[in-house]
């Protein structure tokens, strides 16, 4: 069992015992991501995580329409003269492209993933994929044993809950006259009921919502050792906390010391825990 | 050229049969389980049954929902109902699961298969991914434009369906799990607790800024699109709102319903009618209407800010049961309050709208004179100089309350 790290910054890949690599954002691919780097920088970081022995995935989660799935597709064109190790995607347009071009593809469906029968549907023509982190501890175990080739699940970040097309800033601050700038990466949301807040953020994907605190496995992970990798992501993380975040990971798989709760991050286990309902409790 | 097919939603057996009957070509309704959602009363299997048998004796179909996103537990039943919806002839199934597709194809290979607009199927790359997957109809995202759309449809010979009516989400329709992240409701399993629709208050680093942040969206309304996509070649045409009343079925199938015909009958659908269509839907709309995406990204002008609801122009005060037309005679069932002197409208399927005023009349049971009509699904005898029919439809458009509180004490 590996870590795939999401990439905030190159200046934060160095040597770690259970980081095999690196997820990258890239424009025009992703629409999730703790930063979006241009092609052109692509073959420095696979450069700088060579060095380590480490690969480079690629984040393309985006939801594509015609025109930008052409743009897609150039840019397939030259990142497979790369080194690149996997291909996380969602549209099936996607993969139909990718699949052509003979390229490592990861469904990372987020949502779909919710049972064996589709993770192992969808392992028949993948080379792995991520299960969806909206399920019971129970579930999550009995899915990934259930698998019939390598699986991946999310292990720690904020959860992308919400991706719209629209762009919903955008529109909010011209409908209130006010000049704030809609793609700023500070603004959150709170329900007029509730107090979590949800980090809100619009990019050139469009408008998406983050879960209001890091979702965790810690001790589950030892249930979990039939899975390849456990992603760690770190959209909204404070890259002053990102190595931290990242060693306590690499520790705690190479040894089974250390606690992320000791430090002092706001971390939730979403489902693992609490049964989902289907309609309202009255 | 085949013609289009006019697809309607139906949470009970009830609202299916008005749909077909007010010029719905097709239905898609849910089971008890599998369907997404979980709060309409949905269908019991003798239901579907007899559903089945209704539509098809008229030349229509149904679809049956299930679509919601899986988990284990969920499918020990499925190949069990998959084979029953495949034995009373349901014309196909709508899923989101690649599995629940694969599963059907071997337990009931005589089931069509549609794709759920759940899957965000957004490009025409993805249609050739559902094609290889034996799917026959894929109903697109709803985030696709008329352009967008236009160039899509030559690139596939799989039917495409488009929503052209009622609710649409905020986002990507399956990618959201902001109702399970919030209420712990599983909004892919039927539980959508529509938390975009809830008001919000928004932060800018730690600074609350004034006034509830809004993101839900206005409700589509498709009207000046109908006659685009028959040209371009839209297989079906999908109104949304398997919750909704029978009365608003009655009303939105029947206008768009009226356009279809309109264009099959003179090869164009004329301004005047597209007018005619939308103002007999704010007659039962209680929500905001937008074109979508279909003329582009949303701008601020499709978002539903301040979640201002919005009241239907007209109220649905009555259901016929039987007309006699030899005695002009006719069996009304109260649905909502209404008095002698009110002016009403009477509709039915492929008929035009007809005003008319209250006059005095009778309870069926007691038949007892009565000048206003109070208690939910009372029967009432009422002489109606109009011709009507079964399940045509009365509505209030302006009510005569000088006369019901002059006489207020003399009745019930």
């Amino acid at each position: 069992m590996k870590l795939i790290v999401e990439l905030q910054d190159i200046k934060q890949i160095k040597p770690y015992q259970a980081v095999a690599g690196w997820l990258i954002g890239v424009e025009s691919l992703s629409s999730q991501g703790s930063a979006f780097f241009p092609i052109a920088k692509i073959p420095e970081i696979i450069a700088r995580a060579k060095e380590y022995n480490q690969f480079v995935a690629i984040n393309a989660g985006r939801i594509f329409n015609d025109s930008e799935l052409k743009k897609a597709e150039k840019i397939l064109a030259k990142l497979k003269k790369w080194n690149i190790r996997y291909y996380f995607y969602t549209d099936l347009g996607f993969y139909e492209l990718a699949k052509a071009r003979k390229l490592p593809l990861v469904y990372q469906a987020a949502t779909y993933l919710t049972n064996s029968p589709d993770v192992n549907a969808f392992l028949d023509e993948n080379e792995s994929v991520v299960v969806a982190p909206e399920i019971s501890k129970d579930e999550l175990v009995t899915i990934t044993k259930n698998a019939k080739k390598d699986v991946m699940v999310e292990a720690f970040g904020r959860l992308s809950i919400f991706y719209s097309k629209r762009k919903l800033m955008t529109n909010y601050f011209q409908y209130r006259a006010w000049g704030n700038d809609p793609k700023g990466s500070d603004y959150s949301i709170v329900e007029e009921k509730r107090s979590e807040h949800y980090p809100i953020e619009e990019n050139e994907s469009g408008t998406l919502i983050y879960s209001s605190h890091f979702y965790y496995l810690w001790e589950e992970i030892w249930e979990l050792s039939h899975v390849s990798h456990l992603l760690i992501r770190t959209k909204w993380l404070d890259p002053a906390l990102f190595d931290e975040v990242v060693s306590v990971y690499d520790a705690y798989l190479a040894t089974k010391a250390g606690d992320i709760k000791t430090l002092g991050i706001d971390l939730f286990q979403g489902a693992l825990y609490r049964q989902s309902l289907l309609t309202k409790v009255r | 050229m085949k013609k289009i097919e006019l697809l309607a939603p139906a949470g009970n057996l009830e609202k299916a049969k008005i749909a077909l009957m007010y010029g719905a070509d097709a239905v898609f309704v849910g089971g008890k389980t599998f369907s997404l959602r979980a709060r309409a009363s949905n269908f019991e299997r003798d239901d579907l049954s007899e559903l089945v048998s209704f539509a098809h004796q008229r030349g229509k179909k149904v679809y049956v929902t299930t679509n919601i996103i899986p988990h284990d537990e969920d499918f020990l039943a499925l190949g069990d109902y998959l084979r029953f919806l495949e034995n009373i002839g349901v014309d196909a199934i709508i899923v989101s699961s690649l599995a629940l597709a694969e599963l059907a194809k071997k337990q009931a290979p005589n089931l069509a298969i549609h794709i759920s607009t759940q899957t965000s199927t957004y490009n025409s790359i993805a249609l050739k991914y559902w094609k290889k997957k034996g799917a026959s109809r894929v109903v697109l995202a709803r985030e696709l434009s008329l352009d967008e759309l236009k160039e899509m449809v030559p690139k596939t010979d799989l039917e495409l369906e488009v929503f052209i009516h009622g609710g649409m989400c905020a986002g990507f329709s399956g990618r959201c799990v902001l109702s399970n992240h919030m209420t712990m409701r599983d909004a892919n399993r039927g539980g959508c607790a529509h938390s975009c629709r809830w008001n919000y208050f928004l932060y800018q680093k730690s600074e609350l800024l004034p006034g509830f942040f809004n993101f839900g969206s206005k409700d589509l309304m498709a009207v000046p699109f109908i006659e685009d996509f028959i040209r371009m070649g839209i297989a079906s045409l999908k109104i949304e709102g398997r919750m909704k009343s029978i009365y608003y079925l009655a009303t939105v199938v029947r206008a768009y319903r009226a356009l279809i015909d309109s264009y099959y009958e003179k090869g164009k659908i004329a301004e005047a009618d597209m007018q005619e269509a939308a103002t007999e839907i704010a007659k039962a709309e209680n929500r905001q209407t937008s074109v979508g995406f279909l003329q582009g990204l949303p701008t601020v002008n499709e978002q539903l800010y301040d979640n201002r609801a919005e009241t239907p122009t007209k109220e649905f005060v009555g259901m016929v049961l039987d007309y006699n037309p030899e005695t002009q005679m006719a069996l009304i069932e109260q649905r909502n309050y209404f008095s002698v002197g009110d002016e009403v409208e009477f509709f039915g399927p492929f008929k035009k709208t007809v005003t008319f005023s209250v006059p005095p009349f009778v309870d069926f049971e007691t038949q007892e004179e009565l000048t206003v009509a109070r208690h939910p699904l009372q029967k009432i005898r009422m002489a109606v100089p109009i011709p009507l029919e079964p399940y045509d439809m009365m509505r209030l458009v302006k009510t005569n309350r000088n006369y019901e509180s002059k006489n207020e004490k003399t009745d019930d």
